[in-house]
């Protein structure tokens, strides 16, 4: 089967029109939009803009208590919070940040629940591979230490983002997947780019359709951080 | 006249229907003022449009290679990989894949190629449930219909319809409000993506290095199908495919502007290849689809190809914005499908689509990797007229005209004979009726005189020396 | 010296549009001559996909517009688009009829662009009036041409004029050629709303610069009872400019 469709569309290249090339005509550059910035805070006022314009909340903060009064805004009472790899964030922001987290919401880790509970989680709090600026998105990936699902299933999820993790533009995904993952591909990732929304019903926005409905992207400032990211 | 294929008495009532056009106004509109006020911001927009385009030709021309590339790289992750020379092949595979894992129950997201190969009624007649879960699909699988639009499938669909849909099929008995209408999908959806066995997807396009296949979505319905369910299969035209994560990167910049005028779909989700960690699915199997395209790719059509099913030229079609996509003898729709229709189903049985255009030209405009649509509806014309398509009289008429325009004298006896016969139809300076081929003019509009003097009889007489000087 | 492209809508329909264009250039200081034995250009058969046909038509036009090296100028865009973009693609295979319409295709232009591209026209200066209302309608064929907004631009400079634009200026009319006949209904859905967005400007008329367009959306208007007053684009600069002195 395989040799037939393959040698079929050998043929076709053959035997057409088409004059074969090999070389790959593409310069990556020629299409970035937006280049690497000295100015850090410009770099976030876009991510934060961009992500903003496709219905995401974006929250800038510098300092921990800060970031502990922000999710106090966002959570509400008796919601159920799955915490997604408690150890990177705790590498990052202290042991003390993912206690208090566990003292003052009903929390769990997200990987440790079940196929039937990872749905009745109601926010879901976790740390992204990077983000990318130009249009407000981040990535997040599958692994045998993280949960996919969780910040699916949730009616909210609330991304971490380290300043340093935020490139420019979409033409930064290369080099990133290779810092993140060298030449272990990931069974998956996700580019989240804003919440959950259709306009299928007579063009009428509607957010929250099947992933969360809320997005909340946390923007850490580089005083805030503990070890760089890896 | 010409011979229609039934194509034409389609787009006649559709286009009789108002409430169709003012719900296919509300999307194209939006979408193509949405383009049109985003894609600006990649700056110099004809010089991405033309990256694009290189980028989908270079593919094209190697395509044999980044296929190996993609399969290996996929089977490296532990991706089943099929092949599928026709349609039926295709869903013999997904079917046996179904039948080998006791799969009772199918989520999908939104899939052209899976209307293309019609899986879901041999999946159904195995007692499989099948489930379509983008909202749009969803509501156009309630209500027993076809997609109406290639990235928009319910554009036919009003709030109301769908609420008539929803009390008729779910028990719906909520008020025409969308998002509550959302809401009651979105609890019955959730229930089966919690229980399904397998998840059916399309791709938007394949990453040939280091192997990957991506979806992009707005709703989550993607992540899910592609997560949940313990089986994860993918179909795919085997065109849809990119050499590497640069060249993702450039189709993630045009396909959603041009689309809906969103800067990227809320969600771009890849897979490698399945999960072995209890997250994720267990299998995961991509069904590589020629029907067609390896044809396609070997004449003189092969840069339709190019097309990443971004629906921009439906969006910008006057004609489409007032048929939808129901008349069209397939899935595909626009002036999209006005060209690949043919090359699907045969010229013979289609050759009324590529009719159906003014040649507006906006199509091949907007079109963000250049497909030359406009081009190739002209070509597809010719290749009717010379397969006598168009019938012994249109041929005729056409002959014997071009033999007038070389022949002065029976040019202009052609025009005062048509005044002179037109004159018993004509009433203050306006013709109703036109017997024959031309009568579809009049059938609809009035037709003004031909002047009593044409301008060049004018002419000879004020310059009677054939010559001008002041 | 220009050569007039006379067009055969334009010369079996409108001949008055035709004489303005002649009036005007004349007014610019361009003499005109006319070729007696032009006919059509070709489009209705190769826009229909009857090549062979076509180009049997476009071999004489060719032959009759080489005869001098002058521009050759139209009332039309979609004629114009015809010469510079579709006959090379006609002769294609014909060397000797493609390096001569290429040649041509250099020379051919559209009324408007003319006067504004090459003749750097300026209405007011030249003291154009008209005081009435009017609204513009603009060929698909433009875009192809690289026209952007010269007739808009012509237009503006006519004092007392109260030009109202159109909503969705670059929408088709749903003409089309034998699109119109092989497809009435939808060409009738189509040129429907160009005639709602017309009487939506309030202007009393409605200029032009395609024969075409404006046979089927006069056409329709009249049929719906809702008539169109509609004068080329030569005839307002025309009457604009008065009296000939």
């Amino acid at each position: 089967m395989t040799s037939n469709v393959l040698e079929t569309i050998r043929q076709a290249l053959r035997s057409g029109p088409i004059n074969s090339t090999e070389s790959h005509p593409l310069e990556a550059e020629r299409a970035r939009l937006f280049f690497a910035e000295a100015d850090r805070k410009k770099l976030i006022d876009l991510f934060a803009q961009r992500a903003r314009s496709s219905g995401a909340s974006v929250h800038v903060v510098g300092e921990l208590n800060k970031l502990s009064e922000t999710i106090g805004t966002i959570i509400s009472d008796g919601e159920r919070l799955a915490v997604d790899r408690p150890d990177v964030i705790s590498e990052r922001l202290g042991s003390g940040f993912l206690n208090q987290l566990k003292e003052s919401y009903r929390t769990v880790v997200a990987r440790q629940l079940d196929r039937e509970e990872i749905f009745k989680i109601n926010v879901a709090i976790t740390p992204v591979d990077f983000a990318i600026a130009e249009t407000g998105s981040i990535i997040i990936s599958a692994g045998s230490d993280r949960s996919r699902m969780s910040s699916l299933t949730s009616d909210k999820h609330i991304a971490l983002i380290w300043a340093d993790q935020i490139v420019p533009d979409l033409m930064d995904l290369p080099a990133q997947f290779k810092r993140v993952f060298a030449d272990n591909v990931p069974p998956g990732f996700t580019i989240i780019s804003g919440p959950s929304k259709t306009a299928d019903i007579e063009m009428n926005l509607v957010i929250g359709v099947h992933g969360p409905g809320e997005l909340h992207l946390i923007v850490l400032l580089k005083g805030i951080a503990g070890n760089p990211p890896k | 006249m010409t011979r229609h294929t039934g194509f034409y008495q389609k787009t006649a009532e559709a286009s009789a229907k108002r409430d169709l056009a003012s719900k296919l106004y509300v999307a194209t509109y939006r979408q193509s003022d949405g383009r049109q006020a985003i894609c600006p911001e990649l700056g110099d927009v004809e010089h991405f449009r033309q990256l694009s385009a290189d980028l989908r030709d270079h593919v094209l021309k190697n395509l044999d290679t980044y296929l190996d590339r993609l399969v290996a790289n996929l089977e490296r992750a532990g991706t089943k990989i099929h092949w599928a020379r026709t349609a039926e092949e295709a869903r013999e595979i997904v079917r046996r894949v179904a039948a080998d894992n006791a799969v009772k129950r199918i989520v999908k997201s939104k899939s052209m190629i899976t209307e293309e190969i019609d899986l879901n009624p041999v999946l159904e007649a195995d007692g499989i449930e099948v489930t379509e879960t983008d909202l749009g699909e969803y509501i156009v699988q309630l209500a027993g219909q076809k997609p109406g639009h290639i990235v928009t499938p319910a554009v036919h669909c009003s709030t109301q319809d769908v609420v008539e849909i929803f009390q008729k099929k779910i028990g719906y008995n909520g008020p025409a409000d969308p998002t509550k209408l959302t809401k009651a999908a979105r609890v019955i959806l959730r229930d089966k993506f919690r229980n399904a066995d397998m998840g059916i997807s399309g791709v938007n396009f394949a990453v040939a290095d280091p192997g990957l296949i991506a979806i992009c979505t707005n709703e989550g319905n993607g992540r899910y199908v592609t997560t949940r369910p313990r089986i994860y299969l993918a179909v795919m035209g085997i065109e849809r495919i990119v050499p590497d994560l640069e060249a993702a990167a450039l189709m993630l910049k045009m396909l959603a502007r041009f689309s809906t005028g969103q800067r990227i779909t809320q969600y771009t989700t890849f897979t490698a290849g399945p999960s072995r960690d209890g997250e994720g699915p267990e299998q995961v199997h991509l069904v590589l689809v020629d029907n067609g395209r390896s044809g396609i790719l070997a004449g003189k059509y092969w840069r339709i190809l190019r097309c990443i099913r971004c629906g921009s030229c439906l969006n910008a079609c006057p004609v489409f914005r007032h048929i939808g996509g129901h008349c069209f003898p397939g899935c595909y729709s626009g002036p999209i499908g006005s060209i690949l229709l043919p090359q699907l189903l045969g010229l013979d049985k289609s050759f009324d689509l590529p009719k159906a255009s003014s040649l507006c030209g906006l199509c091949g405009d907007v079109c963000p990797v250049k497909v030359p649509i406009p081009d190739i509806l002209l070509d597809l014309r010719h290749d009717s007229a010379r397969s006598g398509y168009g019938g012994p009289v249109e041929k005729i008429g056409m002959t014997v005209m071009a033999k007038a325009m070389r022949r002065p004298w029976m040019y202009r006896f052609g025009q005062r004979a048509m005044r002179w016969f037109l004159k018993p139809m004509s009433k203050n300076g306006w013709i109703r009726y036109l017997p024959g081929p031309p009568g579809g003019w009049t059938s609809v509009k009035d037709l003004p005189v031909p002047a009593p003097r044409s301008f060049l009889r004018q002419w000879q007489a004020n310059n009677s020396d054939g010559q001008t000087t002041k | 010296m220009a050569c007039l492209f006379v067009t055969c809508l334009g010369d079996t329909f409108y001949p008055g549009a035709v004489r303005a264009t002649v009036n005007v250039l004349r007014r610019f200081g361009v003499e005109v001559v006319c070729p007696q034995d032009q006919t059509c250009c070709g489009q209705p058969m190769f826009n229909a996909g009857y090549f062979e046909q076509s180009r049997e038509a476009a071999r004489y036009f060719i032959d009759v517009f080489r005869r001098t090296s002058d521009p050759v100028i139209a009332p039309s865009s979609s004629c114009v688009s015809m010469i510079r973009h579709s006959y090379s693609k006609l002769f294609a295979d014909e060397p000797d009829y493609l390096r001569a319409a290429g040649e041509l295709a250099d020379r051919t232009w559209e009324f408007s662009e003319y006067l504004v591209k090459k003749l750097n026209i300026n209405l007011g200066e030249l003291g154009a009036r008209f005081e009435d209302s009017v609204t513009y309608h603009y060929s698909c064929h433009f875009r192809p041409l690289g026209i952007v907004d010269e007739p808009i631009t012509l237009i503006g400079q006519i004092a007392g004029i109260d030009y109202r634009p159109i909503e969705r200026l670059r929408q088709c009319c749903g003409f089309g050629g034998t699109f119109s006949l092989n497809f009435p209904e939808v060409s009738e859905a189509i040129v429907r709303d160009k005639v709602e967005c017309i009487g939506r400007t309030g202007a009393n008329w409605l200029i032009f610069s395609d024969a075409g367009c404006a046979m089927n959306i006069t056409g329709y208007a009249h049929r719906a009872g809702r008539p169109i007053k509609a004068m080329h684009l030569a005839e307002l600069i025309d009457r604009s400019l008065g009296e000939q002195s």
